[in-house]
């Protein structure tokens, strides 16, 4: 009765004190990953071309308001047009004050027409500087 | 250096599909959330379509490259609708610069009825200079 181990000993001839080349081979290829990784690395940021530079840029821009998208899909035809109407510079002809701010206002609304947000803020402002009720749908 | 290339494209692909896989993702659910509180009529719904290859630039990715937005109204929407649904996306400067290097080449609007809707170049609008031709 032997240990399998012994068995195994006994089985597989004894190899020769030779250095196992395979395991050189095996730690020249870590090397040599190492080192191309490394440089990989490294040399990332010096390769880019202006292309992704541009595009990296671009990206950090600041996040999109989606919302302000959503909103403007529905809801910023009705008020453009109600404002257009109401801050149109030809109804405040007789005061040249307010129809040089009605004039500035309506450049501002064809600008922002698809833009809820920035409507919102003319809103105010025409009620504010124009004295006008601006009822929305 | 080709070694570089090679590697600096691999990983750009797959951050450049994280990134679209986000904006769309961003996108649906905001679109969702003003849907179900009632602040939106209609719900919209983002998706990644095949692009137009009339529309290539020089960011386009080399599939699918249209970003389309479908509006769920249930009923056929008037041209009218769809062209200002496309152009209040196409006045965002921000949204478009973004969808422009992320790859999209294309922005493709219409309704879940009937047969149209509206395409634009998404390069037409992205003002970046030199790198759209």
């Amino acid at each position: 009765m032997m240990d399998s181990i012994q068995a195994v000993r006994n089985a597989v001839p004894a190899s020769p004190a030779s250095p196992d080349v395979w395991m050189y081979v095996a730690g020249v290829e870590f090397v040599l990953l190492v080192f191309v990784c490394v440089r990989l690395l490294l040399l990332r940021g010096r390769c880019r071309p202006e292309r992704e530079k541009v595009k990296e840029r671009i990206l950090r821009e600041g996040d999109v308001d989606f919302s302000n998208v959503i909103d403007s899909s529905f809801k910023a035809k009705a008020l453009y047009d109600g404002l257009k109407k109401v801050c149109h510079p030809d109804r405040f002809a007789g005061d040249g004050r307010l129809a040089a701010k009605a004039t500035e206002i309506f450049g501002l609304l064809v600008r922002h027409k698809h833009d809820y947000a920035a409507l919102r803020g003319l809103k105010e402002r025409a009620e504010c500087e124009l004295g006008v009720k601006i009822e929305e749908e | 250096m080709l070694l570089e290339n090679t590697w600096n494209r691999v990983v750009e692909w797959f951050k450049d599909r994280s990134e679209r896989g986000r904006l769309v993702r961003s996108f649906n659910e905001t679109a969702r959330e003003a849907f179900v509180s009632g602040q939106a009529p209609t719900a919209l719904k983002a998706s990644i379509s095949r692009g137009l290859p009339a529309y290539r630039h020089e960011f386009s990715a080399w599939m699918n490259t249209g970003f389309r937005i479908q509006a769920l109204a249930g009923r056929e929407l008037t041209k009218a609708e769809i062209v200002f649904i496309g152009e209040v996306v196409l006045a965002n400067e921000t949204l478009v610069r973004r969808l422009v290097v992320l790859g999209w080449d294309t922005l493709e609007v219409h309704g879940d009825h009937g047969r149209y809707g509206c395409r634009w170049c998404l390069a037409d609008y992205a003002n970046i200079g030199k790198f759209i031709e």
